[in-house]
């Protein structure tokens, strides 16, 4: 047959060709981006992006498009319509990115993210009888890119399985049981480091999400060449900052950024020169599964390894008054439910109403193109109701098998009585 | 879930309702009855709490009952169903390329350097895409790409096993550990759904499903009562028409 040769034929061409253009357009694809109508088809992760890192040494340097100026650095690669949130809160926009410079314009001051100070002096669940014990005054990490190293004190910037990433991570454990905060510490290794690793580490995730932890990081550390980048003083102790990175290709991405706010907005008054600041970014590292999910960067290949350690420790000490908990040892510490911020309540219901309305839109569209008219929607509502519904409810048995029947003897009813 | 603000137990709520109604919905394309849907579904929410180790050599193994065991098993019930010798076998030949074009774009063009094509994807996303088109592509058929996407995500599993073992770096491999959330469930959900909005588009722009000159078997499966009743329309006679007139020819 003449059709099925030509299929197979074409298959094979698409095959080839998709092998063919990937090579070249490797390289074009971070030249030649300019923004393009796609923030909608971020949240689906279908307009491109994603959890990309660029070799150790290799990074992009964020500029304002009017003044020229440095904004920041990353060793990611970074797509138009991403933002990044500086450490004095201003916000930039990616609007163009050329080799190894993105454009960023300034569409703002993230005005939120402030810690009041009767934050601070709120009692600790309030309205929630004290319990101890039990509860999640757990917080979880792990490490997605287990071989990321730091390469003065490590020697190289990639250990396999064992990266100095590791004892980052465990000098950011022993801090938070030093506040008497059980870390759920998990080091198991999601080697290679490719993008694939983010399909390893979300079982490790998940794991770890069924002891019901207060939150969960994916600790990393950046790939920016210059180590002052990340170097800094913190109450007189030599630590390097810490970035925090969101996703925005996942569903929870607003109330992920609020929860991002948050932290950046109290280390900034009770540990400030701490937080690198925040870069919005695609992908969704695994972040739909918890709003309370998050990446942080612990300084960069080329910082000193104890630095980090040591800024792990700051962040650590601090982030259990992020979340509210407390150690379960204390009086009302344990399972301390932490309060929403106003800007994290707004962020949950925008999130809840995004996914609502994905879901009906998309089914409205997809009913439409299925049965071709308004009419057939309609009809189409109707019997979903009738049957299927009705089945799964219990609220009324229609079998199936009799549903197409019955239906059709009502309809020329409802013809004869007309 | 204790300790969470109200606002975000409610998002929680929101979200998994509405990830296991779609859920719902793509398993009942694949023409398994409401019930033994909403079965599979609550099978897999528990069988994401158990891990199955697997004894292979000195590489921590398991399989997940929910996230592995279970959406690998439809999978095979689904092929086993499949109405043709050659639909079995474009099915099969579907799960094998996109096992080994997923393993290329996330493990070779994804790593490391700037760019890859296939960057501009996230590879939650690249999984189900890639099976289900090139499910759709050898076999037109939502099955198939049920069966593609899911097999594929599981053998990219396979092959950081064989890297792990080939390399003796040190790792585990916990295939559908994620459970009801892990990539390979959300990969054959995804794939169902792409498949059926091109399947769709494509039959309502030709005017319904081409019934002319295809096997008994799977024009069967289109006077399925349950099916035609799903997709709302009663197809069953015009395709025994279509079906007679064209063994008249033959």
């Amino acid at each position: 047959m003449k059709n099925k040769t030509y299929l197979y034929v074409g298959i094979a061409v698409l095959i080839l060709g998709a092998v063919l253009i990937s090579i070249p357009v490797a390289n074009l694809a971070l030249n030649t981006q300019q923004i393009s109508a796609v923030s909608f088809l971020d949240r689906f992760g279908l307009s491109g992006g994603y959890e990309q890192e660029l070799q150790p040494g290799e990074s992009i340097s964020i500029v304002d498009d009017k003044t020229g100026a440095v904004i920041d650095k990353i060793s990611r690669v970074v797509y138009p319509g991403d933002e990044t949130i500086n450490e004095a809160n201003a916000i930039y926009k990616i609007v163009k990115v050329k080799g190894n410079k993105a454009f960023a314009t300034k569409t703002g001051e993230a005005s939120d993210i402030v810690w009041l100070d009767e934050w601070d002096t709120l009692p600790a669940a309030a309205s929630e009888p004290a319990k101890t014990g039990t509860g999640n005054s757990k917080i979880a990490i792990y490490y997605t890119h287990t071989g990321e190293s730091y390469v003065p004190t490590d020697g190289t910037e990639s250990i396999p399985a064992k990266g100095g990433i590791l004892k980052v991570g465990t000098a950011f454990a022993s801090a938070l049981k030093a506040k008497g905060i059980a870390a759920l510490d998990d080091k198991t290794p999601h080697e290679p480091h490719d993008a694939n690793a983010y399909h390893r580490s979300r079982r490790t995730a998940v794991r770890l999400m069924k002891q019901n932890p207060a939150a969960l990081l994916d600790v990393h550390r950046d790939g920016v060449p210059d180590p002052d980048f990340y170097n800094n003083e913190v109450e007189g102790e030599k630590v390097t900052r810490v970035r925090l990175v969101v996703g925005r290709q996942n569903p929870n991405m607003a109330t992920n950024l609020e929860f991002a706010k948050r932290i950046k907005a109290y280390m900034d008054k009770h540990k400030p020169g701490l937080m690198r600041g925040i870069y919005i970014g695609r992908g969704s590292y695994n972040q739909d599964l918890s709003p309370r999910a998050m990446l942080l960067e612990i300084g960069t290949h080329t910082n000193d390894r104890n630095r980090a350690e040591k800024g792990a420790d700051e962040f650590a000490e601090a982030l259990p008054a992020v979340l509210n908990i407390k150690s379960a040892a204390q009086p009302g510490g344990g399972n301390t439910p932490f309060s929403s911020s106003p800007g994290e309540g707004k962020s949950i219901w925008s999130s809840i109403a995004w996914m609502i309305g994905v879901v009906l839109i998309g089914g409205a569209i997809f009913l439409f193109i299925s049965t071709g008219s308004l009419k057939g929607m309609k009809s189409k509502v109707s019997e979903l109701r009738k049957t299927e519904f009705a089945n799964i409810f219990g609220l009324k048995k229609v079998s199936k098998k009799t549903s197409i029947k019955e239906r059709r003897v009502q309809k020329e009813d409802t013809k004869n009585k007309e | 879930m204790t300790g969470y603000p109200l606002g975000i137990v409610a998002l929680l709520i929101v979200s998994v309702l509405i990830y296991f109604g779609l859920a719902h919905r793509i398993l009942d394309r694949l023409r398994i009855s409401d019930k033994t849907a909403l079965g599979i579904l609550a099978a897999m929410i528990i069988g994401s709490f158990i891990d199955i180790p697997l004894a292979v050599g000195r590489i921590n193994t398991s399989i997940n009952l929910g996230g592995g065991v279970i959406p690998v098993g439809l999978a095979i019930y689904v092929l086993a169903k499949a109405g043709t010798a050659k639909e079995w076998f474009r099915a099969i030949a579907a799960a094998v390329i996109t096992g080994v074009v997923i393993y290329y774009i996330g493990s070779v063009l994804m790593t490391g350097n700037p760019g890859g094509a296939f960057d501009f994807l996230d590879p939650i996303w690249v999984y189900p895409i890639i099976g289900g088109l090139v499910a759709y592509i050898a076999g037109r058929s939502r099955r198939s790409a049920f069966i593609a996407a899911t097999i594929g995500v599981l053998l990219l599993d396979v092959f950081n096993l064989v890297y792990l073992g080939v390399t003796g770096t040190p790792g585990r491999v916990n295939i559908g550990g994620a459970g009801a959330f892990d990539s390979i469930v959300l990969a054959g959900l995804v794939a169902v759904l792409l498949a059926e909005i091109i399947g769709e588009t494509r039959e309502r722009l030709q005017g319904g499903p081409a019934t002319h000159d295809r096997p008994k078997k799977l024009l069967n499966n289109l006077t399925n009562e349950e099916y035609a009743n799903s997709i709302g329309t009663n197809v069953k006679d015009e395709v025994k028409q279509e079906s007679r007139e064209g063994e008249e020819k033959r």
